[in-house]
C-alpha cells in the first residue's frame, strides 16, 4: 500500500511539476533542465547532411557521419572538407557555457517557430564591457533549446536555431542553421550561413573512446 | 650569254653606321655564266651576296636578280638557291631531315630529287646520319646541296670552297662545272684564284666596296701582257740592252734576276742578251694567270687610294678589261 | 603550316625543351612529397579556430595542381619559358642557322609567326604539363577532393568547381605565360645571343615586379606585365572580379599583341650578319 502510495506521490509530483509555470525556475534552473535533457544522451552517431554558405566557400551540400560522446568528444568522416559549428554537434554545448558563464538571468520571452520559449542571458560573474555573453531561448515546456546567440564585444558572433526531433524518447536535433558572423572566423573576412540537417541517428551504443582519438 | 642579265646592280650601296662596306656597287652577270666574284677580305663581297639574297637591305641603290628586285625576292621563290659563307645546319638533325625541313619551307622536294643531289654532293652514305658529327667540307657539301634543292636557275654561292681539301675542291669544282654545263648560272665568291680561273667563265673584282674590274675571264687572260723571267750574270748590261725592246717593261726582282713584260718573245730576247755577252742562266715565260690579274689590280688600287686619287670604281665595267692588269 | 611543323620539330629536339618539363616534373614531385609529409600544416581548422569542426581532405589531387601552379608561375615556368622561346631567334642568329633559313625563299613573318606560335605551343604545353602532372601525383598521393586554397584567408571549392575553376586559372596562367613569350620573343629578335635575350627576360620581370611592390610607383603598377600575370589567381576566389579579369586579360592580350609586331618590325627589317 505504501509502494503504491508512493507512486502516486511520485505521479503526482511529477505532474506538479510539469504543470507549474516555467517561470517558477530560475534562470540558471532552466538552463540546467535543459542540460539534463542532453545529458541523458551519453553518445550517438548521426549521419549528417551539410550546406555552406559563405562568400569563399564553394561546395556543395554534403553528407558526413558524426560520432559523439560526452562531454565533448566529437569525431566527423567527410570525402570532402565540412565546417561545422563544434557547438551544434554537442547539442548546443550548454555544460561548456555554465562553465565559462556563471552567471544567468531571464533576458524576456515569446515564441519560436509556435513554440513557447525563454531567452536567458548567460554572462560571467565579473563581465567588463569587452566580455561575452550568450543568449539561449529555451523551450519553456520541454525545456529543449531552440536557440542560441553568442556575443563578444557588443556584435552577434553566432546565432543557432535549432529543430528537434523525437528519436525512441530522447529530442534531439533534426535541423541545426548556423549564423556566423563576418569577424567571428579567423579568418576574417567571411560570414558564413550553415544549416545541418540531422538523420539516422543511433543513441547510447556505447561509443568506443578509440573512434575520437585520431578524430575532431 | 644572252638576254637579260641574271644579276644587275645599280650603285648598291650599304653602310653598317658609318662603315661603308658597299659603295655604288655596279654589277651584271650574264645568264648562263658561271661567275668568279673576286676581292680581299672585307672589300664586301659577303655583303653584297647578302644584299642579293635578301639577308641584308641595302642602304640604297638598286639590285635584281632574275629581274627580280631584291626587295622582292620572295617572287623567286625557288629560282633562286644560295649558299652563305659555312653553311649552318641543326646538329641534331641528320643530312637528310636538314634538307627535308629546310625544302619544306619552299614547299618540299620528291625524295628522289633529295637522294640524286645528296648524289650529287657526294653525301648518300652519310644522308642519315646527325650532322653534327659532319666534317666541315660535309657540311659545305650540304649547304650545296640545300642551295640545289629545288634545282634553281640561279645560284649564289658565297665562299663554297672555304676549307675543303684539295680532293674537296676537285669534287666541288666538278659538281660546278657539271651543274654550270647543265644550263644553271652560277654566281660565286671565291679566294681560291686558281680555282675561278679553272671554273669561272666571267669575274669581276671588288675592292672597298665596289667593283674594279670585271669581264670574261678568257678576255682578261687574253688581255694580260705576256712576260718572260730571266736569271742573268750582269743585271745592269741586260738591262741596258732589253731597254731598246719595243714596249718591254722591265723590273728587277733580285741580284741576278728580271722580269721582262711586252710582246718580244723569249727567244728574240736571250739571243739578244747573249749576242751582247750577257751571260745567261735561265729563261722561262711569265704564265698569264688570274691570280696575277687580281694581285696586281688590287696593288694598283691600293696604291691609287695611297696617292689619294678620287674614290670610286676604275674597273670598266661591261666586258671591258682593266688595263692596270699586270703580267707575271 | 610547313614553317610552323618545322619550328615545332626543331624546339621539341632541342635538350632545354626536355630539360624544362624534366625541371617541371621533379618540382611537382617535390611539392607533392612535401605537403605529404607536412599535410597538418594545410589544416583548415587552424585556419577556423576551435569554434569548429573541420573534416574531410583539404589536401587533394587539385590542392597540388594549386599548389604547384602558385609556385612555378612565379619564377620557374617564367624562367624556362624565357630561357626557350628566348633562344628561338637568337640561338638560331648566334648559330648561323637563320642565315641559312632566311636564305630560302619564305617570307620572314612567316618564319616570325612559326616561332612565335612554336613558342606559345612550348609555354602552354609546359604550363598544362605542370598542372596534368600535379593532378596525377596528387591523385596517387592524396587522391581526389575539395579544392582548398590557402591564400588571403581561406577558400573551398567543392570537387566539380575546382576542377571547373582550376581549369579556368591554368587557362589563364597559359595566357599570362603566352605574354611572357611574347616578350622573350620579342628581346630574342633584338639581341644575338641566346643567354641576353633569356637574362633580360627574367630581368625585366623581376624589375618590373620590384618596381610594383614599390609604394612610390603605385600609380604605375596597372602599367606593368607582372601585376597582371597573377590573373589566373581572379579565378580561385568564390567571388570573380569580372571586371579585374577583364582587364588584366586584356592587358595580357594587348600586350602580346604589341610584342609580337615589334618583334615582327625588328626581325623584318634586321640585317643577318652572322
Amino acid at each position: 500500500m505504501l509502494k503504491h502510495l508512493t507512486a502516486i506521490c511520485g505521479v503526482l509530483a511529477l505532474v506538479f511539476a510539469s504543470a507549474t509555470p516555467a517561470r517558477a525556475l530560475t534562470a540558471m534552473e532552466m538552463v540546467e533542465r535543459a542540460l539534463q535533457a542532453t545529458e541523458r544522451v551519453e553518445d550517438y552517431t548521426a549521419t549528417v547532411a551539410v550546406a555552406i554558405e559563405a562568400p569563399n566557400i564553394n561546395i556543395a551540400r554534403r553528407q558526413v557521419n558524426v560520432w559523439y560522446k560526452q562531454p565533448d568528444k566529437v569525431h566527423v568522416e567527410s570525402e570532402g572538407v565540412v565546417i561545422i559549428p563544434r557547438d551544434a554537434l554537442l547539442l548546443g554545448n550548454l555544460a561548456l557555457h555554465l562553465k565559462d558563464y556563471a552567471t544567468a538571468s531571464f533576458a524576456g520571452e515569446g515564441q519560436i517557430a509556435g513554440r513557447p520559449v525563454h531567452c536567458v542571458k548567460l554572462a560571467p560573474r565579473d563581465f567588463g564591457p569587452g566580455s561575452g555573453r550568450v543568449l539561449l531561448w529555451i523551450d519553456s515546456e520541454r525545456y529543449l533549446l531552440l536557440k542560441s546567440e553568442v556575443w563578444r564585444g557588443g556584435k552577434r558572433q553566432l546565432a543557432a536555431r535549432f529543430h528537434h526531433t523525437n528519436v525512441r524518447g530522447y529530442w534531439m536535433p533534426e535541423y541545426i542553421i548556423t549564423d556566423v558572423a563576418e569577424g567571428a572566423l579567423r579568418d576574417r573576412r567571411s560570414a558564413a550561413h550553415i544549416e545541418l540537417q540531422f538523420m539516422n541517428y543511433r543513441i547510447n551504443t556505447g561509443l568506443s573512446d578509440s573512434i575520437f582519438r585520431e578524430g575532431n | 650569254m644572252t638576254g637579260q642579265p641574271v644579276i644587275e646592280t645599280r650603285g648598291l650601296t650599304k653602310r653598317f653606321g658609318r662603315v661603308r662596306a658597299v659603295e655604288g656597287l655596279d654589277l651584271t652577270v650574264p645568264r648562263g655564266s658561271l661567275f668568279g666574284f673576286l676581292g680581299p677580305n672585307g672589300a664586301g663581297k659577303s655583303t653584297t651576296i647578302r644584299m642579293l639574297t635578301g639577308l641584308i637591305r641595302p642602304t640604297s641603290g638598286d639590285a635584281s636578280v632574275l629581274g627580280v628586285p631584291v626587295r622582292e625576292r620572295l617572287r623567286l621563290g625557288s629560282r633562286l638557291g644560295t649558299l652563305i659563307e659555312e653553311p649552318a645546319f641543326y646538329p641534331w638533325l641528320s643530312a637528310r631531315q636538314n634538307l627535308r625541313l629546310l625544302t619544306s619551307l619552299s614547299g618540299g622536294v620528291p625524295r628522289a630529287e633529295m637522294d640524286a643531289t645528296l648524289e650529287l654532293v657526294g653525301l648518300t652514305d652519310a644522308a642519315d646520319r646527325a650532322v653534327g658529327g659532319f666534317s666541315h667540307g660535309m657540311r659545305q657539301r650540304l649547304g650545296i646541296a640545300q642551295a640545289l634543292l629545288p634545282r634553281p636557275e640561279l645560284l649564289i654561292l658565297d665562299e663554297p670552297a672555304s676549307g675543303l681539301d684539295p680532293e674537296g675542291l676537285a669534287q666541288v669544282r666538278e659538281m660546278l662545272l657539271e651543274l654550270h654545263g647543265e644550263g644553271m648560272t652560277i654566281f660565286l665568291s671565291s679566294h681560291l684564284l686558281a680555282e675561278v680561273e679553272m671554273t669561272c667563265t666571267h669575274a669581276a673584282v671588288v675592292m672597298d666596296g665596289g667593283v674594279i674590274a670585271e669581264g670574261e675571264v678568257g678576255r682578261i687572260l687574253a688581255g694580260l701582257t705576256p712576260g718572260t723571267r730571266l736569271v742573268v750574270d750582269d743585271v745592269p748590261a741586260a738591262v741596258r740592252i732589253l731597254d731598246e725592246v719595243e714596249g718591254a717593261q722591265i723590273e728587277q726582282t733580285g741580284d741576278h734576276s728580271l722580269n721582262v713584260s711586252g710582246e718580244a718573245d723569249s727567244a728574240k730576247l736571250n739571243a739578244m742578251l747573249v749576242e751582247a755577252g750577257v751571260r745567261v742562266h735561265e729563261v722561262s715565260p711569265i704564265r698569264r694567270t688570274l691570280e696575277g690579274f687580281y694581285m696586281d689590280t688590287v696593288r694598283d688600287r691600293a696604291a691609287e687610294m695611297a696617292d689619294g686619287r678620287p674614290e670610286g670604281n676604275i674597273g670598266p665595267g661591261g666586258s671591258g678589261l682593266s688595263t692596270q692588269g699586270g703580267e707575271r | 603550316m610547313a614553317a610552323l611543323r618545322s619550328e615545332l620539330s626543331k624546339l621539341w629536339r632541342q635538350r632545354i625543351a626536355w630539360a624544362s618539363f624534366g625541371v617541371v616534373l621533379a618540382l611537382v614531385g617535390l611539392v607533392t612529397w612535401g605537403s605529404y609529409h607536412e599535410r597538418e600544416r594545410f589544416d583548415v581548422s587552424e585556419e577556423l579556430g576551435s569554434a569548429f569542426v573541420v573534416a574531410g581532405k583539404s589536401v587533394t589531387a587539385l590542392f597540388v595542381a594549386n599548389a604547384v601552379l602558385q609556385v612555378a608561375l612565379t619564377v620557374l615556368v617564367p624562367l624556362l619559358v624565357a630561357v626557350v622561346v628566348g633562344g628561338l631567334v637568337a640561338g638560331e642568329r648566334q648559330s648561323g642557322t637563320l642565315r641559312t633559313l632566311l636564305s630560302r625563299p619564305v617570307a620572314r613573318w612567316r618564319v616570325l609567326m612559326a616561332k612565335l606560335a612554336a613558342g606559345w605551343a612550348f609555354t602552354i604545353s609546359l604550363t598544362l604539363f605542370l598542372g596534368l602532372v600535379g593532378l596525377g601525383l596528387g591523385q596517387l598521393v592524396f587522391g581526389w577532393g575539395d579544392l582548398v586554397v590557402f591564400r588571403r584567408g581561406l577558400t573551398i571549392f567543392d570537387a566539380q568547381t575546382g576542377s571547373m575553376r582550376l581549369l579556368q586559372a591554368y587557362a589563364l596562367a597559359c595566357l599570362s605565360m603566352c605574354a611572357v613569350a611574347a616578350l622573350a620573343l620579342m628581346l630574342s629578335t633584338v639581341f644575338n645571343n641566346p643567354m641576353t635575350a633569356a637574362g633580360l627576360t627574367v630581368a625585366v620581370l623581376l624589375v618590373s615586379q620590384i618596381v610594383g611592390a614599390m609604394p612610390y610607383f603605385e600609380w604605375a603598377e596597372s602599367y606593368l606585365l607582372t601585376a597582371h600575370l597573377g590573373v589566373y589567381r581572379e579565378v580561385l576566389a568564390v567571388t570573380i572580379d569580372g571586371e579585374s579579369l577583364r582587364s588584366s586579360a586584356g592587358y595580357l592580350a594587348a600586350f602580346m599583341v604589341v610584342a609580337s609586331i615589334i618583334s615582327l618590325i625588328v626581325f623584318e627589317r634586321r640585317d643577318v650578319t652572322c
